[in-house]
C-alpha cells in the first residue's frame, strides 16, 4: 500500500517537474524576440487571402479548412511573438480586417 | 507605479481568497495602500471582509459596458483604512464579453487605465481557479511588470496543479519567471504535510520563491465567516501571516 501511494507521489512530483520543464523551454525564444523584434516572417499575401477569406473559424473547422502548412506557418508566426497560437490569429485578423475596411 | 500580483492556482479550496484578502490586509497594515481585485466568481475576498453585495452597485464587471461606461473609481469601495476592494457582479457576463474582444492581452491595459492616476501601492487579483478568459487577460496584463503568488495547500493534488499553472503559462507563452511567490498553505503535522513541504522545497531551490507555511488553523477560516481578517481576529494565527507578508514586501515591493 505505501508502495502505491510513494509511486503515486513521484509520478506527481515528475509530472510537474516536465510541466517546469516545458515552461522554461519557451523562455530563450521569449527573450529572443524581445532582442529582436521581428517582422511577420513567412505571411505572404496567400496566407491573408486564407485568413481573411475564414473570419470566424472553430477550432475543429480549422482543422479541416486549414492546411498543416498554414496551421505550422501560423504557429511559428505566433511562437516568433511569443503569443499563444489563437490570440495570435485574433489580433492578425483583426489588423487584416481594419486595414480593409471591414 | 503599483505592484501588482493576482492570487493564482488551477485548484479550488486551497486558501487561494483566504491568503489574497489576509495578505492585502497586511499589505494595509503596514502602510501599503492596497486595492484586492475580486476575479473570483464567488466575490469571497470581499466576502471575508465584511462586504455585503447591499454595499456596492457598480462592480468590475460595469468597466465593460459600453453603453452606460462607468468610472473605475467609481467600482472601488474602501474595506479598511488603506484597503480598497473592486468586487464582480456575475464574471460569466465578462467572460462572454472578452470572447468578443480580439486584443485579449490588452483589455486589462485599458480597462484599468485609471489605476495609474490612483495612488495604490499594490494592486492584488483574487482569481478564480479554472481557465478562463478573465484568467487569461489577467496574466496577459501581468506578464511585463507583475507576477503571480500561488498559494499551494500542503496535499498532493494541490502540489500536483502547480504543474497546471505551468502548463497554462506555457499554452499563453507566458515566461515561468512570472510566479513570483509560493505560499505552503494548511500545513500539518502529518508525514503527507512534511513530504509535500520537502517537496516544495526541492523543487524551487535556487528560485528564492517560497514563504513560510501557513499551519492549518480553524480561527484563520472563522476569520473569513465573520468579515475579519486574521489580523482583526486571532493573535497568533495572524504571526504566520505576518511572516509571508514580510517576506513578500522583501522580495516583490
Amino acid at each position: 500500500m505505501s508502495d502505491k501511494i510513494s509511486t503515486n507521489f513521484d509520478r506527481i512530483k515528475e509530472s510537474v517537474q516536465l510541466a517546469k520543464q516545458k515552461a522554461e523551454h519557451i523562455k530563450p525564444q521569449l527573450v529572443q524576440n524581445e532582442k529582436e523584434p521581428t517582422p511577420i516572417m513567412g505571411i505572404d499575401e496567400t496566407f491573408m487571402i486564407q485568413l481573411v477569406s475564414k473570419p470566424k473559424i472553430e477550432k475543429t473547422v480549422c482543422n479541416y479548412y486549414l492546411s498543416v502548412d498554414l496551421k505550422n506557418r501560423i504557429h511559428k508566426a505566433a511562437q516568433m511573438f511569443g503569443k499563444k497560437d489563437s490570440i495570435f490569429l485574433e489580433e492578425i485578423m483583426d489588423q487584416v480586417l481594419k486595414s480593409l475596411n471591414i | 507605479m503599483f505592484k501588482k500580483y493576482a492570487f493564482m492556482a488551477s485548484k479550488g479550496g486551497v486558501g487561494k481568497s483566504t491568503a489574497c484578502y489576509n495578505v492585502g490586509y497586511g499589505f494595509n497594515k503596514i502602510g501599503l495602500k492596497t486595492l484586492i481585485i475580486d476575479l473570483d466568481h464567488q466575490n469571497d475576498s470581499s466576502l471575508f471582509l465584511g462586504i455585503d453585495k447591499s454595499q456596492y452597485s457598480k462592480v468590475f464587471d460595469d468597466l465593460f459596458d459600453k453603453r452606460n461606461p462607468v468610472k473605475l473609481c467609481d467600482c472601488i469601495i474602501q474595506a479598511r483604512e488603506d484597503l480598497y476592494i473592486l468586487p464582480n457582479g456575475n464574471l460569466e457576463n465578462v467572460e462572454s464579453e472578452l470572447h468578443r474582444i480580439s486584443r485579449i492581452d490588452q483589455v486589462l491595459r485599458h480597462v484599468l487605465k485609471d489605476l495609474e492616476h490612483m495612488d495604490f501601492d499594490v494592486v492584488l487579483f483574487d482569481t478564480s481557479p479554472t481557465r478562463n478568459k478573465v484568467n487569461d487577460a489577467v496574466l496577459c496584463y501581468l506578464q511585463d511588470d507583475g507576477g503571480i503568488i500561488i498559494p499551494v495547500q500542503l496535499q498532493a493534488a494541490s502540489v500536483r496543479s502547480i504543474g497546471n499553472i505551468y502548463n497554462y503559462l506555457a499554452d499563453l507563452y507566458i515566461n515561468p519567471d512570472i510566479i513570483k511567490a509560493v505560499i505552503p498553505n494548511m500545513y500539518n503535522n502529518t508525514l503527507e504535510s512534511r513530504d509535500n513541504l520537502q517537496f516544495l522545497n526541492e523543487f524551487f531551490e535556487g528560485q528564492d520563491v517560497l514563504t513560510d507555511y501557513i499551519p492549518t488553523r480553524t480561527k484563520i477560516a472563522e476569520a473569513g465567516k465573520y468579515g475579519k481578517s486574521i489580523f482583526e481576529y486571532d493573535e497568533e494565527a495572524s504571526t504566520y501571516f505576518m511572516k509571508v507578508v514580510e517576506k513578500l514586501v522583501s522580495s516583490l515591493l
